[in-house]
């Protein structure tokens, strides 16, 4: 089997996060933004799901046009959650208990 | 439009969303976000966004290939900056806590510090030894403490006796010692007298407060002159 740059580049990636994941995690937990943390983690675990996805593309060969867009569609997820998360941060931030206490 | 550049489309306008989103977050006083935790997550989602648009622009052949390595590197940096993210928003919500309980027990401070100044009876503080730490108003003008400072609370010369109407009235002191034990006391007579023959009558209330250890650290004794102060009585 003859693992590819990219691979390399992407299973680092997914390793990086799996390990950084519980530290995010126990530390979001603690932060009273739960609408912002929940579509936070959602969005840090469906990249990491894209990466996953993304070193069996690579490894197997497999990059059927359906396999492509279901990875395409989860990094867009990813995206968007992380859009509505910043959103909710944003709400936060704006509401009488989230600054100038 | 090639079906592989539709697939880029979307995770493109995703984190150019994702990006607005982030930058429209308020940096506040008092708030959770600060300027580090804005920039770690855009740097974050940044590394995506620059990432899609590579994909795009490459479909379009305008996108360098000597900098395909460096968009990939670029990737490899949204975890930490994600995880450094995270942290800083936490340390910041720590440091807004920290803040306003400081506040809180300022406030607080204050407030009790204005109840104390207002109140008509007079309050002092007695440490384990019985010596006054803190006296208000009406509590210096009851037992003649003159001055601010710490050292007039220490350089009265009265002598204190509890109960010298009982049969067991306790010996004179220099201190309120005698105020200072486990239970509250409530309507505890007290006279005051100083070298020269004035003296003044006490009802006193008191209550303990415990120290580090368990014991009696002192205790707070609040009072009020049993009789009014008669031409006889006045210094």
């Amino acid at each position: 089997m003859v693992v590819t740059a990219g691979a390399v580049n992407t299973a680092f990636k997914l390793v990086a996060a799996l390990v950084f994941m519980p530290v995010m995690y126990s530390i979001g937990r603690q932060i009273r933004m739960p609408e912002a943390a929940r579509y936070f983690l959602v969005g840090v675990v469906a990249l990491i799901g894209s990466f996953a996805l993304s070193v069996i593309g690579q490894q197997t060969g497999l990059n059927a046009e359906w396999f492509r867009w279901l990875r395409h569609l989860v990094v867009a997820f990813a995206g968007f959650s992380l859009a509505w998360a910043a959103w909710q941060a944003r709400r936060h931030e704006l509401s009488p208990a989230g600054g100038h206490r | 439009m090639t079906w592989s550049m539709a697939e880029d489309i979307l995770p493109m306008i995703a984190f150019t969303v994702a990006m607005v989103a982030v930058l429209m977050v308020p940096v506040r006083p008092g708030g959770t976000f600060d300027a580090n935790a804005k920039g770690f997550f855009t740097a974050s989602i940044l590394c995506y966004f620059i990432s899609s648009w590579a994909s795009i622009l490459g479909h379009f052949g305008l996108f360098p290939t000597f900098l395909d390595p460096a968009v990939t590197s670029i990737e490899l940096l949204w975890v930490p900056f994600m995880a450094f993210g995270v942290y800083a928003l936490y340390s910041r919500q720590q440091l807004a806590d920290a803040a306003s309980s400081q506040h809180a027990v300022k406030r607080a401070g204050e407030m009790l510090e204005s109840v104390m100044e207002t109140a008509p009876a007079g309050i002092v503080v007695l440490d384990d030894a019985g010596s006054i730490t803190f006296a208000n108003g009406e509590a210096r003008r009851l037992l003649d403490i003159v001055g601010d400072d710490p050292s007039a609370l220490m350089s009265s010369d009265w002598s204190v006796r509890i109960s010298p109407d009982h049969d067991r009235a306790e010996p004179s002191r220099r201190d309120f010692r005698a105020l200072v034990v486990a239970e509250p006391q409530h309507d505890t007579p007290v006279l005051v007298s100083w070298p020269n023959g004035w003296h003044r009558h006490l009802s006193v209330n008191t209550a303990p407060f415990e120290n580090g250890a368990g014991g009696v650290g002192g205790a707070v004794a609040a009072f009020v002159e049993r009789e009014p102060a008669s031409p006889t009585h006045a210094r």
